[in-house]
């Protein structure tokens, strides 16, 4: 279990450490991101921004993409030489390997996602500094399951020549009971109302995480056997 | 006779005999595709004639209510479909033989377009009853995902050299999209005790009339659906004949 726990840390750190040097990911996430807003805002220039039926939706919206654009990154660092083959080749658990990409792509989207907060609110007059807490855990719970489910299919979707095009087509249909989730609770949060009116919700979102870590890491295995 | 031309011949001997013993099983396979056809073909005529004549005129929704009788099964098989998917997904990933791929993507076909004649035949009775072709209802929106996500799974085959990781990858999309059914029924049932609307099948209330046609169109659909699944294990074993004989050819030319 120790040395479970050591392969991941050991990844992770490889990972984040070769996104430090370049730090490609995440600018183009957060840039990304903000070009989204930006986009809506222009878009619904004319009139304010509900806060809790059109504001929710426009920044998962944005985190949708962005996300999206995390994980095409992700796999371009792991096919440049052949560098899954070499981390295959390592003598470490399979689920391991996998544990660690979600972390990494997780502490990502959810950087990328906090600085996106704070400049959707200024630029489109939504207030959240109320509601700071609820939204970092709806962000993580919501995050945790991108994360697993699109680090799944972002590896099966780098078996294609259509890579960029098959990964959202894949991943945009498993996504949607969670997105729907997050919209309705991050819409609680901004309007202030407490996150146990949507206990239910909650509930979805950790059964959803559970089971998509769950059977990521059993997975895994299975599906890069060569 | 070197040690070369004796496994030559030992090779040659194996592979005359191969088709002889598949052809057999494949005359069978023939045989029992032309029962299901011959099957289903009256069974859906019979419960055309039972859906649309036979059954009685329902009071408040008029002969629009008709077309459940098939919109109905359609949605269970589908269901049904996607069970089949999520054993052989599994089973493939476990034993590797490819058998269990095709059959996984023959329930897929099978599913697809069991689920496509759901979404086109739902709208044509909510246009009459609510007035609108579409609403983000609960089940509604449930097998919107469910279509969704076997699209997905076409898109996968085909964006996709044909390969065994194709097949790997393949199974582990159908193992996460059969994952997905539950949650996706559970959450949106919460979605529907936010949004109340009116559901369509009450078992208790159902004239026994009306019962007994709808218990006959789900078996000839039933069968019409094995029919169609067998049909394409039919093509995926061919398919698997042909690559193995291109990879016989192949290897004798290299030879």
């Amino acid at each position: 279990m120790k040395g479970y726990l050591a392969a991941i840390a050991a990844l992770v750190e490889k990972d984040l450490r070769l996104e430090w040097r370049s730090r490609e990911a995440i600018t183009s996430m957060i840039f990304f991101s903000l070009l989204v807003v930006v986009i809506f805002g222009f878009a619904f220039q004319t009139r304010k921004i509900d806060p809790t039926t059109e504001a929710p939706g426009l920044l998962w919206i944005a985190f949708t993409f962005s996300g999206v654009l995390g994980l095409h990154r992700m796999l371009a660092l792991e096919r440049e030489n052949g560098s899954l083959q070499a981390l295959l080749l390592a003598p470490v658990d399979r689920g391991a390997i996998f544990l660690a990409k979600v972390t990494t792509v997780l502490g990502l989207i959810l950087l990328a996602e906090w600085i996106t907060i704070p400049i959707f609110s200024i630029l489109l007059r939504v207030s959240v500094l109320p509601c700071l807490l609820p939204l970092a855990l709806i962000t993580c719970a919501g995050s945790l399951g991108f994360a697993a489910v699109g680090v799944l299919l972002a590896t099966i979707a780098s078996g294609s020549r259509l890579r960029e095009v098959l990964l959202p087509l894949l991943l945009y249909p498993l996504w949607v009971p969670v997105l729907v989730g997050c919209v309705e609770l991050t819409g609680l949060a901004l309007s202030g109302r407490p996150l146990k009116e949507g206990s239910d919700w909650l509930v979805l979102l950790a059964v959803y995480d559970v089971i998509f870590m769950t059977a990521g890491t059993l997975l895994f295995d299975l599906m890069l056997e060569e | 006779m070197t040690r070369n031309d004796a496994a030559a011949a030992r090779s040659m001997r194996v592979n005359e005999d191969r088709p002889a013993r598949a052809s057999s099983n494949w005359g069978r396979a023939l045989l029992i595709s032309k029962i299901f056809d011959f099957t289903a073909i009256p069974l859906i005529l019979a419960g055309l004639y039972l859906a649309f004549l036979y059954a009685p005129r329902e009071s408040t929704m008029g002969d629009v209510q008709r077309i459940f009788y098939f919109h109905v099964p359609f949605a269970l098989n589908s269901f049904l479909a996607f069970g089949v998917v999520l054993v052989a997904s599994i089973g493939f990933l476990l034993r590797g033989k490819r058998s269990w791929d095709e059959t996984a993507l023959a329930a897929v076909e099978v599913g697809f377009l069991y689920c496509t004649l759901v979404l086109l035949t739902g709208p044509v009775w909510a246009r009459s009853a609510w007035g609108v072709w579409w609403t983000w209802d609960a089940r509604l929106t449930s097998t919107l995902i469910l279509w969704l996500i076997f699209a997905s799974y076409l898109f996968l085959r085909t964006y996709m050299a044909d390969d065994p990781r194709m097949r790997r990858y393949a199974a582990v999309l159908g193992i996460l999209g059969a994952l997905e059914v539950p949650i996706v029924y559970y959450s949106v049932q919460w979605f529907s005790t936010q949004h109340p609307t009116t559901f369509i099948t009450e078992r208790g209330k159902l004239d026994p009339q009306m019962a007994m046609v709808l218990r006959f169109t789900l078996i000839a659909v039933l069968i019409l659906g094995i029919a169609l699944f067998w049909k394409r294990r039919l093509i995926g074993r061919l398919e698997e004949a042909r690559d193995r004989l291109l990879a016989d050819v192949e290897e004798r030319e290299l030879r």
